[in-house]
């Protein structure tokens, strides 16, 4: 190997190291959530079972953590992502939200989930089972729909 | 390399021109006369609110406007024609008022093309407070 390749190799690990030390702090998962959606709201099997292999890792407190997502770079994005996610609607925490809150979210969920926003194109990749299909999205959207009815 | 961006930039300039003229066509479409006076026995719009609506906001939130998110996201005729159910007007109606505490509608890039439209603070609070009553009188508080 010529020098300069060696060097440019060492410099590449020398960074993969220093990228696992920069300190992010990765979002809590929080297993015993009183004010959680499906323990407060009677929902339908075939949408809690979508939500929680679509929705709650980024969405709620009971993140599910892959391996690889203690490894950077990819760790800063899962950890921003799940921080962003619950900001935005946090299962979890459904309760604990006004009513209009709820409402608000139940809107978004229909807009978003229809328009194929949500899950965010590339987490299907690695969850499998977050992958929506057209009729699976109006399901949802429709339960959705009849919760925010219901509300009223 | 530096031949090959000769060739694309008109390309490129074709087609950022498409995104900045997309706004003239949604424009053209206000309709002045599909808002008369409305008072359904779920929402109430005031005269000078009506105004502002029609003014600022109908031109893009509005069934026939081409902003195909615009009209998704708030569409002006569903307050009216008993397409938002109450859920969905209470959901508007909370998001008309984040969006303008938050100062994004109208949307910057647009009102550098029609600074007019720009709402001025005595419409936006204007906006903001019949959307607050109503609200509050649809979740019954």
């Amino acid at each position: 190997m010529a020098k300069k390749e060696k060097i440019f190799w060492y410099t590449i690990i020398g960074l993969f190291f220093l990228m696992q030390i920069y300190p992010v702090t990765r979002p809590e998962v929080i297993a015993d959530n009183p004010n959680d959606l499906l323990k407060n709201v009677d929902v339908p099997e075939n949408i809690s079972s979508m939500l929680r292999s679509a929705c709650y890792d980024c969405h709620s407190n009971e993140t599910i953590y892959p391996w690889y997502a203690s490894i950077a770079p990819v760790k800063w994005i899962v950890y921003d992502h799940t921080e962003e996610g619950r900001e935005d609607l946090n299962f979890s925490e459904w309760n604990a939200l006004s009513k209009s809150d709820r409402v608000e979210a139940l809107d978004d969920i229909i807009e978003e989930v229809t328009d194929g926003k949500m899950p965010l194109r590339f987490y299907p990749l690695t969850h499998k089972d977050a992958k929506l299909g057209e009729e699976d999205r109006q399901v949802l959207s429709d339960w959705a729909e009849s919760l925010m009815e219901e509300m009223f | 390399m530096k031949k090959r961006i000769t060739i694309l930039t008109p390309f490129i300039l074709l087609f950022l021109s498409y995104f900045m003229f997309s706004y003239t066509t949604e424009t053209l479409n206000m309709n002045d006369e599909v808002i008369n006076s409305i008072t359904l026995d779920e929402i109430e719009i005031p005269n000078d609110v009506q105004e502002v609506l029609k003014e600022k906001c109908y031109g893009c939130h509005n069934t026939e406007s081409k902003g195909v998110k615009s009209k998704k996201k708030f569409n002006i005729d569903h307050l009216t024609d008993g397409k938002y159910s109450k859920g969905k007007l209470v959901s508007k109606l909370g998001k008309v008022v984040e969006e303008l505490e938050e100062n994004n509608m109208p949307p910057e890039k647009f009102l550098t093309k029609y600074p007019d439209k720009e709402l001025t603070t005595e419409e936006s609070k204007l906006l903001m407070e019949w959307a607050k009553s109503q609200r509050e009188a649809l979740m019954g508080e």
